[in-house]
Parts: C-alpha cells; sequence; structure tokens
C-alpha cells in the first residue's frame, strides 16, 4: 500500500488509512491532502481520500475521486478494495462483490480483502462462494479459531451439516484437553452445543446423545442443554426420560404440563417446539381477576364503539382513559391508535408526540422503527385521498425492513467471535423471511393501492402545473423551469444550515454523546413522491416482494391482477387469477377477478400482432384448466351459479351484482334489487348476550360504496345508507341515530359498566335491549385491526 | 393463560413492538438483535395463550473486564392489560436466574426512573433489589436514575470489587442505548432518544 510513494509520503499514506480505521476522517483528509499537493495524481491515495468523504457525507466527491484513483492505478488491489468499500457502504452489494474480486486478482492471499468478501458472501446468501472463501481463510490462518468456526457455520449454511461437524471435530482437535479456560467458557459451551444441534441435523442422534453426556460438564447454558436432550431422547424414542427432564423445565407450574406435553406430541414439528417450552404458566381465572378496573372500562368501551363504527367516540374515550394516567405510554398508544383509526391523525401525532419528542421538535417514532403508527397513518391518510402522506408512510415501513436486512452485515463477523453459532444461523433464517411479515405485508400492499390510485387519477399539481408550462412560449418555460431549480436548491441549503445548527446544539447537550445529524426531510409531506413517471412500474417492485413472500396471501394476487391488468399485462393477470382459484375460489374477490378476466378476453379484439396471437394460444391452451372453473358455461351462467351458492351472504351477493353489472349493463336494476335483496340474518351459534346479526359493518360501507361508484346510483346508495343506519346506530359513516351522542355523551350513557362487563368480551348494549350491537365484539389485537380496502 | 419462556429470534419484532406500546425509552431492531446474539440466554417473552407477545425482559451481561462480572436489565415490559399478574417477576427471575447459570454473574443492576413507583416497589419489594447509587439527570428530560442492584452471588475473593459510575451511555430498564455496536463493528446509529413521561 502506498508503495509507489517516497517514504514521508508512504509514512503519510499509512496515516491515512489508520485515521479511516479510527474514523479520524479529518485527519486523514489533511493527510492525504498534503501526499496529493506533490502527487496529484496517485491513484491509491485519491481513492482513501474519496473513502474517507464518504464516511464525511461527501458522497458525490467520493465516487469521483475513488473512480479516479481508480483509473490511475487499475492495478493496485488498495484502490478496487475501496471501490469494493464504496459500493458496499451504499448496500450495492453485488457491485462490491466484483471489486472485491478484482483486487483479490492482483493480492489473491489478502486476508482483509477475503474477509470482507466473505462478509458480503454471507450477506447475500452466496453459499459456494462463502465455503470457498472461508476455506481460503482457514487455509491461510489455521491458528485462528475465528476461521475454523467460519468454515464450519459455511458449511452448514451451504447445508453440508456434516461436513461442518468434521471441522468443529477438526478444530476441537487443536484444543488442549483442559480447554476452555475461565474466560472462554460460555463460549467454548456455545460451540459444542452447535455441534450438537448439527447432530441433531443429520440425525445423527447417537452421537449426539454420546457428545453431550461427554461434554456436559463443559456446558454451562444448562437451560439449552436439557432442551436439546429432552428433543433428542423423545427421538429416540425415549419418551420416559425425555418426559422427565421436560418436567424439571417446567419449573413453576407442574400441573399445566401434562396437557402440553400432550399437544406437543401431536405437533409434528416437536422439535422445534421445545425451543419455545414455557417455563411458566398463568391460569385464565386468575388472568381475569386481575383486570385493571379502574382503566379497563373505558377502554372496553371504547373499542367497543370502535366496532359499532364510531370512531371519533371511541377516540374520545381512550383519550378519557389516557387522561387517567399520563404517564403510562400504554394508555397513550391505544389512544393514538383509535385518533387514527378516526381519521384524527394531526391529533395523534400531537399526542404520540408526548411521548417521542427528540430534541426540539424532532418526533422518533420513525428512527424507532414504530411501525403500527406509520402503517396506521398510511392507512388513515390513504382514507382520506392524501396520497402523498400516505406512500410516505407506507415507504418508511418499508424502509424500516431493508434496514434491519441490513442490519444482519455486521453480526456475519461479531457472531463468529461470539460463538453464539446457534443465535447467528436462526438470525440468517429469520432474516430471509423477514419480509414475509405481516407489517411488510400491509405496507407493500398499501404502497401498491397509492401507485395504483395515482395511475387512475395524477396527481392533479403535477399535470395542472404541466398544464400551465406547456401554454407558455418556449423561452419562458425555461425560464419558469430554472427559477423553480433555484428554489429548490435555496431550500436545501437553509435546510442543511439549519441541521448543523442542530447537530451543534445536540452535540452540546449535557449527555455529551455525539448525535449523528438528521438527515433534513426535503419531502415532508411525500409530494415528490407523487410526481414519479410511472407508479405502475414502482408497484410492480412491491408486488414482486409480495409474490416472494407472501404468496400465500389472497390480497397478494389481487393486487396483482389489478396491477398487471392496468399494465395490460394479459398473461401475469391470468397467472393471478389462477392464484386467487386455486387459494379461494369461493372468495367474492377472486369470483369478481375470474369474471373480470374472461369478460376483458372476450371483449378483446381480434389478435393482430404476433406476440398478441401467442398471448390468445397460451390462454387457449390453458382453456381445459379453466374449464374446471367455468364447466364450459357462459360468464352469465358462472355468476348465477355463484350467487345460488352463496346466495346468503351479502359480501358475495354484491359481487354477483357487481359481476352481473358487467356482463348485462341493462341488468342494473336487476342487480341492485340483489344487494337490496340481501337479508341481514342473525348469526348462528350460541351467544350469551343475546342474537347477533351478521352484517359486518365494514362489508356494508363496503356496499354503500359500490352503489354510490360503480352503480353510480345515489337513490339506491342513500336507501342503503338509511338500512344500514338502523343497523349501526352508533355508526357515523351511516349516521345512525346514536352516532353523535355517542360522541359526547360516552361517559355518562355507557356508565354502568357493570351492565356492561368490564372484561375482553364485554358487550354493548342500548338502553331499549332491543339492538343488540351487530358483531361479535372482542378485544382487537391492538396491532392487527389495520386494513384498507 | 400466559406463560414464560426463553425468547426467540422470532419474537424480536413483537418485543419491539410492545416496548413502543408500553416505554418512552425505545430501540432500534439492531440493538435486540445485539442483545439476542450476545446473550441469546437473557430474553424471556410472555406470551398469551393467542400467541400474542404480551411482556419481555431484554437482558445483558456487562463486558467491561474493570468489573466483576454482572448482569444488567435492559428493558423490562409488560402490556398494561396484562399487568398485575406477576408477569413482570417472573420475567426477571428467570432472567436472573441464567446470569447466574449460565454466565456467573455476581449481581445485576438496572436503572429506574425515580418517578417510577410501581418499578420502583417492585424491585426493592418483590425482586430484592436496592439502590447503588443514584445518577443525577440520568434521563434526557433531566430526570434522576436509581442505579439498582441485587447481588446474585457471593463475590468470588480473587476479584475486586469496583464501584462504578454508569455513564449515561449505560442502558436499563427505562433507558435508551447508546450505539448499539456489536462488538466493534461499525456503523450502528441508535439515535439516543429519551422521552419526556
Amino acid at each position: 500500500m502506498g508503495s509507489s510513494l517516497p517514504p514521508k509520503e508512504a509514512n503519510l499514506f499509512k496515516v491515512i488509512v489508520k485515521s479511516y480505521e479510527t474514523k479520524q476522517y479529518k485527519k486523514g483528509l489533511k493527510a492525504a491532502d498534503s501526499i496529493l499537493k506533490k502527487f496529484p495524481e496517485h491513484g491509491e491515495t485519491l481513492s482513501m481520500k474519496g473513502l474517507t468523504l464518504n464516511c464525511m457525507d461527501r458522497k458525490s466527491e467520493a465516487y469521483e475521486l475513488v473512480r479516479r484513483g481508480l483509473k490511475n492505478d487499475l492495478k493496485s488491489h488498495v484502490c478496487w478494495h475501496v471501490y469494493g468499500l464504496l459500493y458496499r457502504s451504499d448496500r450495492e452489494y453485488r457491485e462490491a462483490i466484483k471489486c472485491y474480486r478484482n483486487a483479490l486478482r492482483i493480492d489473491p492471499d489478502n486476508i482483509e480483502i477475503l474477509r470482507d468478501l466473505s462478509l458480503l458472501q454471507a450477506q447475500m446468501r452466496d453459499l459456494s462462494g462463502f465455503v470457498e472463501t472461508r476455506q481460503q481463510l482457514l487455509s491461510l490462518k489455521p491458528n485462528h479459531r475465528m476461521n475454523w468456526i467460519g468454515f464450519a457455520v459455511a458449511h452448514h449454511l451451504n447445508s453440508n451439516s456434516s461436513k461442518a461437524i468434521e471441522v468443529l471435530e477438526a478444530y476441537e482437535g487443536t484444543l488442549e484437553d483442559d480447554y476452555p479456560p475461565d474466560n472462554e467458557r460460555y463460549e467454548h459451551s456455545e460451540m459444542l452445543l452447535y455441534k450438537i444441534s448439527l447432530f441433531e441435523e443429520c440425525e445423527m442422534l447417537d452421537r449426539a446423545l454420546e457428545e453431550m453426556q461427554k461434554k456436559e460438564s463443559k456446558i454451562v447454558d444448562k437451560l439449552s442443554f436439557k432442551e436439546q436432550m429432552a428433543s433428542i431422547l423423545f427421538k429416540l424414542g425415549r419418551f420416559d426420560e425425555s418426559e422427565k427432564i421436560y418436567r424439571s423445565l417446567l419449573f413453576m407450574n407442574p400441573d399445566n404440563y401434562n396437557a402440553l406435553y400432550e399437544s406437543l406430541k401431536k405437533d409434528y414439528a416437536w422439535s422445534s417446539a421445545v425451543k419455545r417450552i414455557p417455563l411458566d404458566f398463568l391460569e385464565g381465572e386468575k388472568f381475569q381477576e386481575a383486570a385493571d378496573n379502574y382503566v379497563r372500562p373505558l377502554l372496553t368501551k371504547g373499542k367497543v364503539l370502535q366496532h359499532a363504527g364510531n370512531f371519533a367516540a371511541a377516540a374520545a374515550l381512550a383519550d378519557e382513559a389516557r387522561s387517567m394516567d399520563l404517564a403510562d405510554r400504554y394508555l397513550n398508544s391505544e389512544c393514538v391508535m383509535q385518533m387514527l383509526q378516526a381519521d384524527q391523525v394531526g391529533l395523534a401525532e400531537k399526542t404520540a408526540v408526548l411521548f417521542t419528542k427528540d430534541g426540539d421538535q424532532h418526533n422518533n417514532l420513525h428512527d424507532m422503527q414504530c411501525m403500527w403508527y406509520e402503517l396506521a397513518s398510511g392507512e388513515s391518510y390513504y382514507r382520506q385521498g392524501d396520497l402523498g402522506r400516505a406512500l410516505k408512510n407506507f415507504l418508511a415501513v418499508e424502509k424500516h425492513y431493508a434496514d434491519m436486512s441490513e442490519d444482519q452485515f455486521d453480526f456475519h463477523s461479531y457472531c463468529l467471535r461470539k460463538m453464539t453459532l446457534r443465535a447467528y444461523v436462526s438470525m440468517l433464517k429469520f432474516q430471509d423471511r423477514l419480509h414475509a411479515h405481516e407489517y411488510f405485508h400491509k405496507a407493500a400492499a398499501g404502497a401498491i393501492r397509492c401507485y395504483m390510485k395515482l395511475h387512475d387519477s395524477p396527481a392533479k399539481t403535477s399535470t395542472e402545473e404541466n398544464d400551465e408550462m406547456a401554454k407558455l412560449p418556449p423561452a419562458q418555460r425555461k425560464k419558469l423551469r430554472q427559477k423553480q431549480k433555484k428554489a429548490e436548491a435555496r431550500a436545501k441549503r437553509e435546510a442543511e444550515v439549519k441541521q448543523e445548527d442542530e447537530a451543534a446544539t445536540t452535540t452540546s447537550s449535557k449527555s455529551g454523546k455525539k448525535q449523528p445529524a438528521k438527515p433534513v426531510d426535503m419531502d415532508p409531506h411525500g409530494e415528490k413522491l407523487l410526481q414519479i413517471e410511472d407508479p405502475l412500474a414502482e408497484a410492480t417492485k412491491y408486488l414482486k416482494l409480495l409474490q416472494h413472500n407472501s404468496s400465500s396471501s389472497l390480497e397478494t394476487h389481487l393486487l396483482s391482477f389489478e396491477l398487471n391488468m392496468r399494465k395490460q399485462k394479459v398473461l401475469l393477470a391470468f397467472q393471478a387469477v389462477k392464484q386467487l382459484i386455486k387459494l379461494d375460489e369461493n372468495d367474492p374477490d377472486s369470483h369478481r377477478c375470474l369474471i373480470k378476466f374472461f369478460h376483458k378476453i372476450n371483449t378483446l379484439p381480434a389478435p393482430g400482432t404476433d406476440s398478441e396471437k401467442l398471448i390468445c394460444n397460451v390462454l387457449e391452451a390453458e382453456r381445459p384448466d379453466i374449464r374446471l372453473q367455468l364447466h364450459g358455461k357462459s360468464l352469465i351462467e358462472v355468476n348465477r351459479s355463484f350467487l345460488e351458492k352463496h346466495s346468503a351472504s351479502l359480501t358475495h351477493r354484491a359481487a354477483a351484482a357487481e359481476m352481473m353489472y358487467l356482463l348485462e349493463p341493462d341488468k342494473k336494476m336487476e342487480a341492485i334489487k340483489l344487494i337490496e335483496d340481501s337479508t341481514n340474518n342473525t348469526a348462528s351459534g350460541n351467544n350469551a348476550r343475546g342474537p347477533v346479526k351478521e352484517w359486518h359493518i365494514q362489508d356494508c360501507i363496503d356496499v354503500h360504496k359500490l352503489l354510490e361508484t360503480v352503480f353510480g346510483d345515489k337513490d339506491a346508495a342513500n336507501r342503503w345508507k338509511a338500512c344500514c343506519a338502523e343497523y349501526f346506530p352508533y355508526s357515523t359513516y351511516f349516521e345512525g341515530i346514536k352516532s353523535v351522542i355517542a360522541a359526547y355523551t360516552v361517559d355518562s350513557s355507557l356508565e354502568n359498566s357493570s351492565e356492561n362487563g368490564t372484561g375482553p368480551n364485554a358487550e354493548l348494549r342500548t338502553k331499549e335491549g332491543d339492538g343488540i350491537l351487530n358483531g361479535t365484539v372482542h378485544i382487537v389485537d391492538d396491532m392487527s385491526s389495520l386494513s384498507i380496502r | 393463560m400466559v406463560c414464560i419462556r426463553q425468547a426467540t429470534i422470532d419474537d424480536l419484532l413483537a418485543m419491539q413492538a410492545c416496548n413502543l406500546m408500553c416505554l418512552p425509552e425505545n430501540y432500534q431492531m439492531k440493538y435486540y438483535l445485539y442483545h439476542m446474539l450476545s446473550w441469546p440466554q437473557l430474553l424471556f417473552v410472555a406470551e398469551d395463550y393467542g400467541g400474542r407477545i404480551v411482556g419481555y425482559v431484554l437482558a445483558k451481561m456487562e463486558e467491561d473486564p474493570s468489573e466483576p462480572c454482572h448482569g444488567h436489565i435492559t428493558s423490562l415490559a409488560v402490556l398494561r392489560s396484562h399487568r398485575k399478574l406477576g408477569l413482570a417477576t417472573k420475567l426477571m427471575s428467570a432472567a436472573q436466574a441464567a446470569m447466574d447459570q449460565v454466565f456467573g454473574a455476581e449481581y445485576v443492576s438496572l436503572h429506574v426512573r425515580r418517578s417510577n413507583r410501581a418499578a420502583f416497589n417492585l424491585y426493592t419489594s418483590s425482586l430484592g433489589y436496592q439502590i447503588h447509587d443514584i445518577e443525577a439527570k440520568y434521563y434526557a428530560d433531566g430526570e434522576d436514575a436509581f442505579d439498582m442492584r441485587k447481588p446474585l452471588r457471593q463475590p468470588q475473593p480473587k476479584k475486586h470489587h469496583h464501584h462504578h459510575h454508569h455513564g449515561p451511555g449505560g442502558c436499563c430498564s427505562h433507558d435508551a442505548p447508546p450505539a448499539a455496536a456489536a462488538g466493534s463493528s461499525p456503523s450502528s446509529s441508535s439515535p439516543d432518544k429519551k422521552a419526556t413521561t
């Protein structure tokens, strides 16, 4: 490194490298500049200067310098390595790997570069490459424990557990008998437990057992030891011994043990269940007993109201509960959630910020990855038609998942040192299915809906602006554009100054801890997000993630259908229909997609181009498959039999009516009548609190919207609303008679809590005692009550 | 029914959600990962019968070699809907037992807001913690913290017991972590925030 420089400069070069490693960037920059004064085109110095600037948030300069450095010294592994590090810092892993490979071509045994490469291979799950690199590292430095462990883990990840065991045993062969010393007992114990888990994975159960017995004294994690022992004995069919250990694991409340053990025995995935052995239980009655009597009634009533369709009143109640204990964030969160449900986003933010203030103004909900809040805000904005802010929130959640995925990077080396190998491997598996998590699913689905809506009705501001621009003569248009650019630049500069000021104040705060300067949000309302050229292309990115991670979700394929129909990707839309039918052919939305698709196909003009002919041929070839669904019937007949099959269900009737109108527009009145003739039956099943009607408020709202928009029949919509106002007297949407009162007299009318009950299943009774509120009222899971339609 | 069990990697997202629901001191996912990948034995959850995480304890070992080996409770939370069931005590006991058995901790420490009487009572009356020190203005809003400790076993004679004062960077049952660095690993920004209650 820096070899081509005279001694003084070569020393300075070492200073740059050292300063980079110790994060003394200013010092490094100074050293680089003094070399460059004498040798302005020295490649490695230019590269290192670029890398240093990259850490000082001067990204564009960084790339320029690093590229220039490389150009000046293509034969330098330093320049290639630095280029890789730069890409790596921007999460451009594939590019980074290419650079490392070039560096290694020049210096094949460079341990640092090999190590960096191995980290990226682990990150990218290039597992065979990972094995190869770890092998090289081991052969270069076999006296390092980490290299043995790394090689073993690489084999394990690459589905070669028995090879991993061999490597670990070879490593153990290098150890003295009295290993480990006191200060490495934990690490060694973790390694042994990892090895035993590998035996178990390879079904080498006798070896596993033997190893456990031999090494018991060296294993400090006795709980894991017992769990694993119980699991292995169980798999060996030694149930009594297994049971004995298992019983000892439940140290507090063995009464619950039998039922649990029996249920676990039936569980096919017993060995994974054993990892989740409960150590302690609480009985149901005690749980009821302990109900928090003074806040819970309010919260319960609030949730009941929420389910009855009166979000504002529910929010008011939650706010009252909150006021009883302002220091309790749980009550604050509950309240914020209700406010968001009631579309009071501003109020919700003001309330949330009581706990999330960071510095003077900043709200740390985003920094702390508070996803339920962002999702609920996004959904509220979406309901209110504010697509910019909705998108902003959905994409924020998406970003959290990208960050979490990135989080694993540091642990590839950390865990090899710490020896927490079982936890490491399970973390990698967790990361592989991270995007299947429900918050991600909701955020991606929300974003796709926003983009589709944006496509259907492009953002007004931008089109209007463009219209206005178009009217201007070219010279003036240019001037206006320049003016806009200038204004943007000015805003950015101002924001940066403000940011520096803030950074200065936070650094001098009493804690004395340096806070990373927060990047200024240039687009707080998501307006820029609306200015994209091709919303459907954006949506496709998120759809792919859903298809890859949530393929068993109906919603994924519904979105795929809607998106691909808009993109006129007939075959992809067809795939979506096939998936929907496979997942649930009785679902009203599946039915809608099926009919819409073939209706569209039937009304297409005869194929003209080759590709159109090709599509036609493919669909023709698929017909036999679909015939299972269509039974050779016309779409009208298919729709009719769907209706007959599900005639008792409101949502199915609505779907059939909508499709009837699509297929036979002249039967509009008949279709509307189909909806209006639906009956709200009493739900079957025993409900201790009296009869409950079947219809759900959200379904009724959807039907109202259907009548209003698709059918465009105001009268029918109004009739529907009046009818639903009776079923849902507390609903603000339907303006039920109690909806207004509820908002103001919540405490008085709902005060007699003994009648309403305080348990989690309390029902809300109206005074007349006749109209038991519709639907089963239950405490909704706080996190799962979010949905958009 | 609620059960107490060791946390798995799949619980971390729910633990973070539970933390954000209940406590003003929050952490990014990386900090949870850091705990899970450093001391997987020290994380426990309370799971209700629907499989929902209603409480957790996040704990760690302090690794400063100048101090005797001891554990530290980073964060403890139970949803309000599930309080007064003794869940916090059980979670704490489980973590403390693991600190003792797996890592040989001599004592366990934690920080608690001076005003948090409920938590203070739990730690003193139910769990046997004592005030070791008071850290003035420990929290960003200016509130003091009690630095509390509970001995787990007799101190080992060969080691000296230092009275070390944690800087505000320490993490505690009600405090945010400093840079959630995984050892010497770079770039982990856990913006340090503390909230007003």
